[in-house]
C-alpha cells in the first residue's frame, strides 16, 4: 500500500501555527546570518534582530494560548508508512508549554538587554554569539513540548551544544575554555547515558512515544518476570540526561565552573533558562509516567521515580547550600544558589502523581516558582554585573559598603537576595510557601514526603546565612568612600524593575499569580485526555486519515 | 630477528584462536553464523583491551578502528545493515580520522604517550568493573525480547524505509537536526578561528 505522498509530507497549517514561536526563532536565526551580508553589521543591528525575533515569538506564544483545549493536544502526528508510530505526536501544544515559551522569550529579551549593556560594546563576533543564543532557546522551547524520545534527545542537544560554545565564547580567558571543556565532556557523557536508556526503553516497548511507553509499562504489573530492573535502569539513564540540564547534584560539577568562566549574560541565561527547561521536561516526563498508572501499577516502577526524584532533590539543595558557604566569589555563590533552587523545584517533581492526588498543585507551584525565580536571579546577576563593571571584581569585597555608596542599587539587590532566601514579604517567600504547602498536602498520603518538605525548610534556613553574607558586606563593616556606582543607568532600571516585581508578587499580585499558575497547571497536557481513543497498537492506519484534525 | 619471531608468534596465536572458533562453531546448529560471531566478538574484545592497555595514543586510535569495525560486523550479523554502514562511515571513517588528526595537530611529538597515575587507573578500573557488572546483571536477568503488549518493531529496515520515515513521520526531528547542525557549525567555526587582537 503506497499512501499519497503529499498529504503525509506536509504538517497541517494548524500544527505549524502552534509551533509558530519556534518557527519565528528559526527565522530570526536565518536573519541574523543573512542581514550582515546585506549591509548592516555590528552588535547593534544583530541584537535588534534577535530582540525582535524573541518579541515576535513571545507574542505568538501568548496568542496561541487562546483556543488551546484543556489537556493540550499532540501535534505533528505521524501519518506515514512507519506504522508503529502512526497517530502519535512529536510535540504537544498545551498551556504548560506555551507558558514556558512566553517566559523563555521574555527572559531571552532580558538577557539580550544585559548582553547589550555589558558584552556587546566590545564584542567582535555578535552574529555568532546571538546565533548560538537563539539556537539554544529553540532547543529549550522544544525540550518542554516534546513527547517523543528521539526529539527529546535532539532538543536537549540543541539546547546544550550551543551552550558549550557560548561558555567558551570569550577566547582570551583560559578559565572559559577550561569550563567549557568540562561542560562539554560532562554533557557528552550524560547524553551517552540518556541515549542508552532511551534505546533500552525503545527495545522494551517498541515505541518512542513517551505516553505509549508509559502505557506499555503500565500494562505489565501482572506479568511475571517483569523487567523492573531493566526499566529502572533505562529510566534512570534518561533522567540522568535531564538531571544534567537541571544540574541536579551528582551531575552538577560543571555548573559553578561554567558560571564563573562564561560571560555574565551567558551565566544568567544558563542559570534560569536551561534549568527551567529541564524542570519542565522533568515535570512532563514524570506526569506522563504517572498518568496511566492505575493503582495496580504503583507497585512497579512508580515509587522508584518518586523516591528517586525526591532523594535527588534533597541531595541537590543540601549539597549546594553547604558548598555555597565557602565561596568568596559572588558569581560562584550565585551558581550554587541556582543549583539549590533547582533542588527545590525538583522536590515538586516528586509529587506529580495524578493517581494519588491531583498533580495540579505541584505543577502550579513549579510554574509560579519559575516566574519568580526568573526575576530574582536576573536581578541578582544584573547587580553583580553592575558592581563588577564599577569595581572590576566579583568578590564579596567588591560589595563592601555598597549600602552607603549607592543605596538604591544595594536595596534592590538586597530585595533580590532576601527573595532568593524565601522570606516575606517577597515573591520568593510566596512561591516557596506554595511549594511546601503542596509537599505537605501530598505528604498526607505518603509520609516519606515529610522528609522532603522538612529538607526544603531546613535548606531555606541554611541558605539564609550565605545570602546574608552579601547583604552584611553591603551594609556592615568598614569601606572606602568612592561614591555611587559608575554603571549603565538602564542596568539599574532593570534591577529596580526586578525588585519592584518581587515586592509586588509578594504582596499585591499574590492572587493573580496563583490564579494564572493554577490555570496553566489545570490545562496542562495529559495523555489520558489526548489519546483516550487512540491505542498505539493500531497496526497500519491509512495515511492521511490518521491525521484527522 | 626477535621482531620477526614475535610477529610469527602473534600470527600463530591468531591462527590457533580462529581454528578453535571454527571447531567450536561446528558444534552449533548454524556454524557459519556462530563462526562469524565469534570472529567479530573476539576481535572486538581483543581490540577493546588493546585500546585500554596501549600507552601510545596513535596506536590506541588504530585499535579503536579494530573495535569499531568489529562492532559494525556484529551489526551486519544482526541484520542491521544500515546501522553497520553508518558505524563504518561515521565512526571508523570520521571519528577515527578526527582523533588521529587531533593528535597530529596538537601533540608536540607524534609518539604522544598516555600515562595515567596508578590511582587513576585503579579508579577507572573500579568504575569499569562496576558498570560492567551492573549492566550485565541487568541485561542477563531481564525478560528480553520485548514486553508483552509492546509495539512490534520491524526487523532490518532497509535504507529506503529509513529514508522514507525520515522525510515523513520523523520530518520534524530531521528539520530540528538541521538547525542543530547549523548552530554547531557556526560555534565550531568560531572557536577554531585564531584569536586576533
Amino acid at each position: 500500500m503506497t499512501p499519497p505522498l503529499a498529504s503525509m509530507w506536509m504538517p497541517s497549517g494548524a500544527d505549524l501555527r502552534l509551533a509558530l514561536p519556534e518557527l519565528v526563532l528559526v527565522g530570526a536565526l536565518a536573519a541574523l546570518l543573512i542581514v550582515p551580508l546585506l549591509g548592516p553589521r555590528g552588535a547593534r543591528s544583530a541584537g535588534l534582530i534577535a530582540l525582535l525575533g524573541a518579541l515576535t515569538a513571545g507574542v505568538a506564544a501568548l496568542l496561541a494560548f487562546e483556543g488551546l483545549p484543556s489537556g493540550g493536544l499532540e501535534i505533528f502526528r505521524a501519518s506515514g508508512p512507519s506504522d508503529p508510530a502512526a497517530g502519535t505526536g512529536m510535540l504537544v501544544a498545551d498551556s504548560l508549554g506555551m507558558f514556558f515559551r512566553v517566559l523563555l522569550m521574555f527572559f531571552l529579551m532580558s538577557v539580550l538587554i544585559m548582553w547589550s549593556l555589558f558584552d556587546a560594546p566590545a564584542e567582535r563576533h555578535p552574529t555568532e554569539f546571538l546565533v548560538l543564543l537563539v539556537a539554544s532557546a529553540i532547543g529549550m522551547a522544544l525540550m518542554t513540548t516534546t513527547v517523543n524520545l528521539l526529539l527529546m534527545i535532539i532538543a536537549i542537544e540543541l539546547a546544550s551544544l550551543p551552550s558549550y560554545a557560548m561558555s567558551a565564547f570569550d577566547r582570551t580567558r583560559r578559565a572559559a575554555a577550561e569550563a567549557a571543556l568540562k561542560y562539554a565532556i560532562f554533557g557528552a557523557a550524560t547524553t551517552g547515558f540518556m541515549i542508552f536508556g532511551a534505546s533500552i526503553l525503545y527495545g522494551l516497548t517498541g515505541t518512542l512515544h513517551v505516553p505509549g511507553i508509559a502505557r506499555v509499562l503500565a500494562g505489565q504489573a501482572s506479568v511475571p518476570g517483569f523487567a523492573t530492573t531493566l526499566t529502572a535502569l533505562a529510566l534512570l539513564a534518561v533522567f540522568a540526561g535531564v538531571g544534567f540540564k537541571i544540574s541536579a547534584v551528582p551531575f552538577h560539577f560543571w555548573c559553578p565552573d561554567v558560571f564563573e568562566g562564561a560571560s555574565l549574560p551567558v551565566a544568567t541565561w544558563l542559570s534560569v533558562a536551561s534549568k527551567a527547561a529541564g524542570v519542565v521536561l522533568l515535570v512532563r516526563l514524570v506526569s506522563i509516567f504517572a498518568e496511566p498508572a492505575a493503582a495496580a501499577y504503583v507497585a512497579g516502577v512508580l515509587p522508584l521515580i518518586k523516591y528517586g526524584v525526591g532523594a535527588l532533590a534533597i541531595l541537590t539543595c543540601t549539597v549546594a547550600n553547604l558548598a555555597a558557604y565557602r565561596q568568596t566569589s559572588v558569581r560562584r555563590l550565585l551558581a550554587y544558589s541556582s543549583i539549590a533552587h533547582a533542588g527545590y523545584m525538583l522536590a515538586a517533581g516528586a509529587i506529580i502523581f495524578p493517581s494519588e492526588q491531583p498533580s495540579a498543585g505541584a505543577i502550579s507551584a513549579i510554574v509560579a516558582y519559575l516566574v519568580v525565580y526568573m526575576f530574582m536571579n536576573y536581578g541578582a546577576f544584573m547587580a553583580l554585573g553592575l558592581v563588577a563593571a564599577d569595581r572590576g571584581s566579583e568578590d564579596l569585597d567588591a560589595f563592601r559598603g555598597l549600602g552607603w555608596r549607592d543605596a538604591p542599587t544595594a536595596a534592590a539587590l538586597a530585595v533580590c537576595l532576601v527573595s532568593l532566601v524565601g522570606l516575606p514579604p517577597l515573591g520568593g517567600f510566596i512561591v516557596k510557601w506554595w511549594l511546601i504547602y503542596a509537599l505537605g498536602a501530598a505528604a498526607l498520603h505518603s509520609p516519606f514526603l515529610w522528609v522532603l518538605a522538612g529538607a526544603v525548610v531546613i535548606n531555606t534556613a541554611l541558605s539564609l546565612f550565605y545570602y546574608m553574607r552579601v547583604v552584611a558586606a553591603m551594609y556592615l563593616g568598614a569601606y572606602e568612600e568612592t561614591g555611587a556606582l559608575r554603571a549603565p543607568l538602564s542596568g539599574k532600571v532593570a534591577l529596580h524593575l526586578c525588585a519592584i516585581i518581587l515586592l509586588l508578587t509578594g504582596t499585591l499580585w499574590i492572587a493573580p499569580l496563583k490564579r494564572n499558575a493554577d490555570g496553566v497547571a489545570a490545562a496542562a497536557y495529559s495523555p489520558r485526555s489526548v489519546n483516550a481513543g487512540a491505542p498505539v497498537e493500531t497496526s497500519i492506519s491509512v495515511a492521511g486519515s490518521a491525521n484527522v484534525r | 630477528m626477535s621482531e620477526r619471531i614475535r610477529l610469527a608468534l602473534i600470527g600463530l596465536a591468531v591462527l590457533v584462536a580462529v581454528t578453535l572458533m571454527g571447531l567450536a562453531a561446528l558444534l552449533s546448529s548454524r556454524p557459519l553464523e556462530a563462526f562469524a560471531f565469534s570472529v567479530f566478538a573476539g576481535a572486538l574484545v581483543t581490540s577493546a583491551l588493546a585500546i585500554v592497555l596501549t600507552r601510545d595514543i596513535v596506536r590506541s586510535a588504530m585499535w579503536l578502528m579494530g573495535a569499531l569495525s568489529s562492532a559494525a560486523g556484529l551489526y551486519f550479523l544482526l541484520g542491521a545493515n544500515f546501522l553497520g554502514v553508518v558505524q563504518l562511515i561515521v565512526y571508523a571513517g570520521g571519528i577515527l580520522v578526527l582523533i588521529v588528526f587531533g593528535v597530529m595537530l596538537t601533540g608536540r611529538s607524534p609518539f604522544l604517550r598516555f600515562d595515567p597515575r596508578p590511582a587513576e587507573t585503579a579508579l577507572a578500573a573500579l568504575v569499569g568493573v562496576l558498570l560492567f557488572a551492573a549492566f550485565s546483571a541487568v541485561l542477563l536477568g531481564s525478560a528480553w525480547p520485548p514486553l508483552p503488549g509492546a509495539v512490534p518493531v520491524r526487523q532490518a529496515a532497509t535504507v529506503r524505509e529509513i529514508g522514507r520515515a525520515l522525510l515523513t513521520d520523523y520530518l520534524l526531528p530531521f528539520e530540528v537536526v538541521s538547525v542543530l547542525l547549523l548552530a554547531v557549525m557556526i560555534g565550531a567555526a568560531y572557536l577554531a578561528r585564531p584569536v586576533r587582537r
